[in-house]
C-alpha cells in the first residue's frame, strides 16, 4: 500500500510530476487496475468543473484523495465527496514557493505529514488555510489581476513592459503581471476565471479575449 | 533635458517631487499659496538631506549644492519664465487645477512643459483648455509617495502630447534612476487601474468582515502571493475611505463596469467611520 499520484497534461508541474515514482498520467477512461491499491492518491488533474466532478466521482469511489482544486470550487467538492480528504492549489506558481492547502478534517495530523512530504518533493511548502473557497485566495486574486492587465493591454493603455514596470516599482509587486502570467501559465488563470464566471454568473470574471487567445497557443 | 523645474504645491507630494528633482540636479523653485507651508516643506527637505548626509547617502558638498538649488517663490510670477517644466501637486479638483494652469499659461514660455501630478483626473480634461502649442507639451507625471524613494513615475500622454516629448521624458527619468512607465490617458492610469482587484477580490472571497478571515487573507497574500502587504492591512494604511474613493472614481469612469465595482464591506466600513489606522480602526483594530 502506498501513496500514488495522478496528473494531467495541463498541470504546470506535469514535467516534475512525471519524474516522481508512482505517478500516473491522467487519461479517460482511466484504468484503475493499472494504478492498483493505494493508501492515498494525490490528484493533480486540471479539469473544468464538469469533468472534475465526473473524475472525482470515480476516483473517490476507489481511493482516499487529496485533490488540486486550484481551478474549481473546492469547498463544494469537499462537501460532495466524503473521501476527498484535502484540497490544494499547486497549479499556481507562488513567488514564495508555498501552496494553499485545506484539510477537510483539520485534526488529521498524519495527513499533514504526507502532504508536507509530497510538496517538499516538488520544492514547495504548505500554507494551511481555513477554507478551500472557490479557487483559494491567492489563485483567485492573481487571476483577476492578470485578467485586468490583459484588458488594459487590449485598450492600448501601455505596453506589457511599461505595465510590468509600473506594478513592480509603484506597488512593489514581486513580478509585473505579464511576467507573473508567464510564470503561472495562462491556462490555470483562464480555467479559474471560467469556473468563477460559470458558477457565479458574475460578469466581473469575464476573461479578456487576448488572455483567452494566448492560452490557446 | 530638464534643468529648471517649478513645483506648485508644497504638501507631501509637492515637497517630495521638489526634493527628488533637486537631487536629480535641477534648479527647483517651490511655491504654495500658503507661504508658511512652502517654508515648512523646505525646512523638512533640508532636514531630510542632513539625515541622508549623516547616513553617508550624500556627501556634504552635494547637500550644500542641493540646498542652494532649491528655493521658495512668494508668487507664481516669481517662477523662472524659462523653466523647462512646471508641475502641479495641488488639491485633486479639476476646476482649481484648470484655473491654476491658466494662470501659469500666462506666465511661462511656450516651450515650458506643463505637468500634472494628478492620480485620478484625466490629463485631457486639463490639456483641452489650451492652444495647440501648449497642449502638445502638456503631460501627466504621476509620482508615488514618498517621491524621493519610490522609483515609479507614470508618464501620461494626453491626446495632444507630442510622442517625442513623452519618450524623451521617459529616457530622462530613466537616466536619473527612476523607473518610468509610459501610458495613455485612461481612468486610474496603470497602477490604480490594474491594482483594483487586489483590494476587491479578497473582500469577495471572505464575504463578511470576520477579523480571522481578514488576517488570514493578508497572510496568504503575503506568504503565498509574495505581496509586500496584504490588501486589508494596506487599505487600513492608505485609508479605507481614500481607497474607496479611488475605486468609485475608476468604476464610474469605466461606465460602472462590473470588474471595478467596489465591495459592500468597504462601503460599510467607510459609512461607520472605520477608515483604517488614522481612525484607530478599519479592517483591523489599532
Amino acid at each position: 500500500m502506498s501513496i500514488k499520484i495522478i496528473y494531467s497534461a495541463h498541470h504546470p508541474l506535469a514535467t516534475k510530476l512525471a519524474q516522481l515514482s508512482h505517478s500516473y498520467f491522467y487519461e479517460e477512461p482511466m484504468d484503475f487496475n493499472q494504478i492498483g491499491p493505494a493508501d492515498l492518491i494525490f490528484d493533480l488533474t486540471l479539469l473544468d468543473d464538469h469533468n472534475k466532478i465526473a473524475w472525482l466521482e470515480k476516483l473517490t469511489t476507489h481511493y482516499k484523495v487529496i485533490s488540486d482544486t486550484s481551478c474549481n470550487w473546492g469547498e463544494f467538492l469537499e462537501e460532495r465527496f466524503e473521501n476527498l480528504q484535502a484540497t490544494m492549489a499547486t497549479a499556481f506558481y507562488s513567488p514564495k514557493a508555498k501552496v494553499e492547502v485545506h484539510l477537510s478534517d483539520s485534526k488529521a495530523k498524519d495527513l499533514k505529514t504526507k502532504i508536507d512530504t509530497f510538496l517538499a518533493n516538488l520544492n514547495l511548502g504548505a500554507h494551511y488555510v481555513s477554507s478551500a473557497g472557490h479557487g483559494f485566495t491567492y489563485p483567485r486574486t492573481i487571476s483577476t489581476l492578470i485578467n485586468e492587465a490583459y484588458f488594459a493591454l487590449e485598450d492600448g493603455l501601455a505596453t506589457r513592459e511599461d505595465m510590468d514596470q509600473a506594478m513592480s516599482f509603484g506597488v512593489n509587486y514581486p513580478h509585473g503581471l505579464f511576467a507573473w502570467s508567464i510564470e503561472i501559465g495562462t491556462t490555470p488563470v483562464i480555467m479559474l476565471l471560467q469556473s468563477l464566471y460559470t458558477q457565479s454568473g458574475d460578469p466581473r470574471y469575464r476573461q479578456a479575449p487576448l488572455l483567452k487567445m494566448e492560452s490557446l497557443k | 533635458m530638464l534643468k529648471k523645474v517649478s513645483v506648485l504645491g508644497a504638501g507631501t507630494m509637492g515637497a517630495g517631487i521638489a526634493q527628488w528633482f533637486t537631487q536629480a540636479g535641477c534648479q527647483v523653485q517651490l511655491f504654495d499659496v500658503q507661504i508658511e507651508q512652502a517654508q515648512m516643506a523646505i525646512e523638512k527637505i533640508h532636514s531630510s538631506w542632513d539625515k541622508l548626509e549623516a547616513k553617508g547617502k550624500f556627501a556634504g558638498e552635494q547637500v550644500k549644492s542641493f540646498k542652494q538649488s532649491l528655493t521658495q517663490t512668494q508668487e507664481i510670477t516669481d517662477f523662472h519664465r524659462d523653466s523647462d517644466l512646471v508641475i502641479e501637486a495641488i488639491v485633486e479638483n479639476l476646476n482649481i487645477k484648470i484655473e491654476v494652469f491658466q494662470n501659469l499659461n500666462r506666465h511661462f514660455s511656450e516651450e515650458t512643459i506643463f505637468a500634472s501630478n494628478t492620480s485620478s483626473l484625466p490629463i485631457d480634461s486639463m490639456a483641452k483648455e489650451f492652444g495647440d502649442k501648449r497642449r502638445s507639451r502638456f503631460i501627466g507625471l504621476h509620482f508615488f509617495n514618498p517621491a524621493p524613494v519610490m522609483k515609479l513615475v507614470e508618464i501620461i500622454r494626453s491626446h495632444w502630447t507630442q510622442d517625442q516629448l513623452a519618450t524623451d521624458l521617459q529616457q530622462w527619468f530613466s537616466d536619473q534612476g527612476k523607473k518610468p512607465a509610459l501610458c495613455s490617458d485612461g481612468p486610474g492610469f496603470i497602477v490604480n487601474r490594474l491594482a483594483r482587484s487586489f483590494y476587491v477580490e479578497p473582500q469577495r472571497i471572505i464575504r463578511t468582515e470576520s477579523p480571522e478571515r481578514v488576517k488570514e487573507s493578508d497572510e496568504i497574500l503575503r506568504e503565498v502571493g509574495g505581496f509586500r502587504m496584504g490588501p486589508f492591512e494596506l487599505m487600513d494604511l492608505i485609508g479605507v475611505d481614500v481607497n474607496l474613493e479611488v475605486a468609485k472614481s475608476v468604476w464610474k469612469s469605466f461606465g460602472y463596469e462590473p470588474r471595478f465595482k467596489p465591495h459592500h464591506i468597504q462601503e460599510k466600513l467607510v459609512i461607520s467611520g472605520r477608515w483604517g489606522k488614522k481612525t484607530k480602526g478599519g479592517f483591523y483594530e489599532y
